[in-house]
């Protein structure tokens, strides 16, 4: 009987302890959003310059980040590569006779990103839009209250069970 | 140490997704035979949460930025479970933030999983001993806690540099991410300072948590 009371306690604490916990990573998480660490960089294309800004998502610009171009007809070797500047700035110009869809490879210590950029039939180049920051901050949130909830749902439950069976006959 | 899609050989994201496959395998066989398999699923899920959040964390250390791991902690306090609990946290990162990579998800989880699970059976040998003092506690909580962030960011290293492209400037490459690792150890620091300060204080509050057994008192005698 006093095991049981224990257990009972022990269950209690353990969903007060869930839901502080829970409560804490989901107060915590905006400020953490606001400085994921990744790496999101800005290409602008003025005609056939195409200049990019290779950075991370903190706006932290990536020094010296390796840029390798890479041809529609060619994904496998590099039709340009070159380091970028001290402010993460690499500028090319990109042959517009070549239709379709060319990547850009910012690489620094084994992380990076790979940039599109679409050359149509008439010569004009356009860059594949970013992600969209609003979105991905309120995905980031559902996926921590997720969380959180499914650890208040499962120390909830893992309660109730217990405390049926100690329901006396 | 979360590696982009495109940046490694796909022959090396197999061998990861392989690994990773049968890590997953072994866990969940592991955390079956246990009396209630979903006992310990709310630290699981909050874990991954912290994962999820703590590694999205940039931390400053020139000339790079660093960021936290908790491999360490997490195979402290979960054993077995921290392994699909790190993966579940890569696949939403990868999903909200593009951090990390889908090719590259069974090697980020090895990445991050493997030394998780290292330091479960590093904390191991003094989990089931009964009456370890606190100070052992601290050493072996420390050892783990940094091991965990040491042994990542080692594996890191050596993918990275072992898979350069030959159409990059390869020492520049190996510089820097040599000057990552070297970020790391500030990082491995930390958290191996704040599990040894934790482990203690579980033991005393919430042995559970740390899969022990309450510390019997000891006598006046």
């Amino acid at each position: 009987m006093l095991g049981s009371s224990a257990n009972l306690v022990k269950k209690n604490s353990m969903r007060k302890l869930t839901l502080i916990a829970s409560l804490l990573i989901v107060l915590l998480f905006p400020a953490t959003v606001a400085m994921a660490h990744g790496v999101e960089s800005v290409v602008e294309i003025d005609g056939t310059q195409v200049t990019v800004f290779a950075m991370y998502d903190t706006g932290e610009e990536m020094s010296n980040a390796q840029v390798v171009v890479y041809t529609p007809d060619d994904p496998q070797n590099g039709w340009l590569t070159g380091v970028a500047d001290d402010d993460g700035v690499f500028a090319f110009d990109i042959d517009n006779a070549l239709e379709g869809r060319w990547a850009v490879s910012i690489r620094t210590a084994g992380h990076g990103e790979i940039l599109y950029l679409d050359v149509a039939a008439d010569g004009t180049v356009s860059a594949e839009a970013g992600s969209n920051g609003t979105l991905r901050t309120v995905l980031a949130g559902v996926v921590v209250v997720a969380l959180a909830g499914i650890a208040y749902f499962f120390s909830r439950n893992s309660s109730n069970i217990k405390n049926d069976e100690r329901v006396p006959a | 140490m979360h590696v982009p899609d495109g940046f490694i050989p796909l022959a090396v994201n197999a061998a990861g997704y392989a690994i990773t496959a049968g890590a997953t395998a072994i866990a969940l066989r592991q955390i079956n035979k246990k009396e209630d398999p979903r006992a310990e699923v709310p630290k699981a899920a909050l874990l991954t949460a912290a994962f999820f959040v703590a590694s999205s964390i940039p931390i400053p250390v020139p000339p790079v930025t660093a960021h936290l791991v908790l491999a360490g902690l997490m195979g402290v306090m979960l054993g077995w479970y921290a392994f699909p609990a790190i993966l579940v946290g890569l696949v939403l990162q990868f999903l909200v933030f593009t951090h990390g990579g889908i090719t590259t998800l069974g090697t980020n989880a090895c990445i991050m999983g493997l030394p998780a699970i290292a330091s479960h059976y590093i904390f191991q040998m003094v989990r089931n001993r009964p009456n370890v003092s606190d100070n052992t506690l601290r050493i072996f909580g420390f050892i783990a806690g940094s091991v965990g962030i040491l042994l990542a960011v080692a594996m890191f290293y050596g993918i990275v540099i072992t898979t350069i492209p030959a159409n990059i400037d390869a020492a520049l490459e190996q510089r820097l991410t040599g000057l990552f690792a070297l970020a790391h150890l500030p990082i491995a620091l930390i958290e191996g300072v704040f599990t040894a300060l934790l482990v203690p204080y579980l033991r005393r509050v919430r042995p559970d948590m740390i899969g022990m057994q309450p510390a019997l008192a000891v006598s006046a005698d």
